[in-house]
């Protein structure tokens, strides 16, 4: 599809949907539970169930007929659940009426009204058990949006009441959410929005813009994984919560007709499958790995060109500043007192980030001691030792020295000589070209011969953030609060400090933090490995911080309170 | 004390200075954390969440669990 064409897309939407549909109606006879191998029965009925929904939601979101591929769908599900074999399932499989019931509320909304389906289920519904064992909440809401399509009584919570238990309504930080979580947030709003059809009472402190501004974030942090699963279903809940002028959407779209195959299948993330599931049928494999994100970008495509789904003037997210100073503040003093009780040469890189970060703070005095005791120590020192630390950590510590107006002189006498060195290069790669800058920010090279080095293509010396910030989940996940710092680093330094990843991100990082001021739980009882391991991750979010300070200016942090 | 010049840095050296980074450590400082804690989440693909949450895969998983049992 291209989506550089004039227009608003619709057209191409629109033929991501037909296709889409043609691939699963082409594929129909593998949504029959019947005709399933006995380990894949189970998988046959999920895929059934969703199915049904997209052609129940088809006649429910376009008053025109159905057309040849959702009336040849329409009827296979008609088919299977007019058999006593699949609708008295229910009446012994309780805990799983979900998984009929769904089935029973599609071909409702398509008018095949199905009387001997309606009474077991609400038989099942009213025994005391399928109803009402305890569910997660938004299984909750599930099971309340179903009964509702379903249009069998009941006396449970409404979804007003089941709402604020929910993980949308909590303000989850991004950074942590694994796939089901993601999964839970968009089903929550599938059926709290009954797919684009009301508006739900949310709860009182739930702010809507918040909760577009999280779906986006995901979308951003999902593009970068090329999930096209959950991009399908965050894109779906824009949609339902009525958001049509939305970014990050418009690269969701892109990105799904990129990802739709000539066919129309739309291939899911790995894992969908257990691996003995297909079991070396590469054709069943194809479909089972592709009909519920193909499903998922056939909806996106029919919410977005229905008239009846809602659409609304978009809401801001409440401006949320990351203050993060006297956090910062704490963990430059501790570095710096921790680092002079230990060798310079190996500590260098922790007195650059404090030196850095007492800059930025604007407070370079909470530096001094320290650079003062490392210049002494290190007056002497190799050549090797400034070469094997880098321009980046080297450059702050000459930067932090020079604004004390103290001398080092063999650091001096070794940025002479590297800057001989760098002035007879051609060019310099552009990973290089930020720490050119730094030799020009020292006098040692000019900004002519600097900007003569730097390639054309130079002017991004840091990895795409979009890029960086997919790895976020994996880092939170194993605790690598290293790689964590250097994605908020890269992020604030590239305009993005306020972000919604950049500032979960923060958060999680601020919540490290320990009373003594260092970052990190070593979670181990070693004095040693903890003061060194805490001493490397603290020396990290401190220079994170530090660019996040700097990036969001002291005007928008809190004011100075001096020790 | 002036200290003797130091050996004139060469172009390698100089781009590998130029290229290294490091305030920010990449290194897993502590790799034994990350190995003490829980994997359980590794098994929420979505179809297995999906299920779970019906309650249909962890009735098998409860069926299966009582066969090992019984082995």
């Amino acid at each position: 599809m291209d989506t550089t064409q004039p227009g608003d897309g619709s057209s191409q939407r629109r033929a991501v949907e037909t296709r889409a549909v043609a691939w699963l109606a082409a594929r129909r006879n593998l949504i029959d539970p019947a005709e399933a191998a006995t380990d894949r029965v189970l998988f046959a009925r999920k895929a059934l169930i969703e199915t049904a929904f997209l052609v129940g939601l088809r006649a429910r979101l376009d008053p025109e007929p159905l057309d040849d591929d959702y009336a040849a769908l329409l009827d296979q599900v008609e088919g299977i659940a007019a058999r006593p074999s699949y609708q008295e399932l229910i009446a012994r499989d309780e805990a799983a009426l979900l998984l009929y019931a769904g089935t029973y509320a599609a071909l409702r909304l398509c008018g095949r009204e199905a009387p001997e389906f309606r009474r077991v289920i609400t038989q099942a519904a009213a025994g005391g058990y399928a109803a009402v064992f305890e569910r997660i909440p938004y299984r909750q809401l599930d099971l309340l949006h179903t009964l509702e399509l379903c249009g069998v009584q009941h006396t449970l919570p409404t979804m007003d009441d089941v709402l604020p238990f929910t993980l949308l309504c909590n303000s989850p930080n991004v950074v942590k959410l694994a796939d089901r979580d993601i999964y839970a947030i968009t089903h929550t709003i599938f059926y709290a929005t009954d797919f684009g059809l009301r508006e739900p009472r949310w709860p009182r402190d739930f702010d809507p813009g918040a909760a577009v501004e999280l779906l986006e974030a995901l979308l951003d942090l999902t593009l970068g994984q090329e999930n096209a699963d959950l991009v399908g279903e965050l894109l779906c809940c824009l949609l339902c919560l009525g958001v049509r002028d939305s970014e990050e959407a418009c690269r969701a779209w892109e990105f799904l007709a990129a990802a739709q195959e000539a066919d129309g299948r739309v291939n899911g993330p790995p894992g969908v499958v257990h691996p003995g599931l297909a079991d070396g049928d590469d054709a069943y494999r194809h479909w089972a790995t592709g009909y519920h994100t193909t499903i998922v970008a056939a909806l996106a495509a029919l919410l977005d060109r229905s008239p009846r789904v809602v659409r609304r003037d978009r809401q801001s997210a409440p401006q949320v500043r990351s203050t993060v100073e006297q956090p910062l503040r704490r963990a430059v003093v501790w570095l710096a007192d921790t680092s002079r009780r230990h060798d310079p040469a190996t500590c260098l890189p922790a007195a650059a980030a404090v030196a850095y970060a007492a800059e930025a703070l604007g407070e370079p005095e909470l530096a001094r001691p320290l650079l003062l005791d490392f210049s002494e120590r290190l007056a002497d020192a190799d050549v090797g030792v400034w070469q094997g630390h880098g321009m980046e950590v080297v450059g702050e510590f000459a930067f932090g020295l020079r604004a004390h107006g103290i001398t080092c002189s063999s650091l001096d006498m070794f940025l002479k000589s590297t800057a001989a060195a760098v002035e007879l290069l051609d060019r310099v790669p552009p990973q290089a070209a930020y720490n050119v800058q730094r030799l020009v920010g020292l006098g040692l090279i000019s900004p002519r011969r600097a900007a003569a080095l730097i390639d054309d293509g130079a002017d991004a010396p840091h990895s795409a953030p979009g890029t960086a910030a997919t790895d976020l989940p994996d880092a939170w996940k194993n605790y690598h609060l290293g790689h964590i710092a250097g994605i908020v680093r890269d992020s604030a330094r590239t305009g993005r400090a306020q972000h919604r990843i950049t500032r979960d991100a923060v958060a999680f990082l601020l919540a490290q933090q320990s009373s003594c001021g260092a970052f990190g739980r070593p979670a181990c009882d070693d004095p040693t490995i903890r003061e060194r391991t805490m001493m490397s991750w603290t020396q990290s979010v401190v220079t994170a911080l530090a660019a996040v300070h700097a990036a969001c200016g002291t005007a928008l942090t809190a004011p100075l309170s001096q020790p | 004390m002036p200290s003797c010049p130091p050996p004139p840095i060469d172009a390698r050296k100089a781009l590998d200075f130029l290229r290294t980074s490091g305030l920010v450590d990449l290194s897993v400082p502590l790799e034994r954390v990350v190995d003490q804690v829980s994997q359980i989440d590794d098994v929420a693909g979505y179809v297995l969440a999906w299920e779970r949450y019906v309650l249909v895969v962890a009735n098998q998983v409860a069926d299966l669990d009582d066969s090992t049992a019984g082995n």
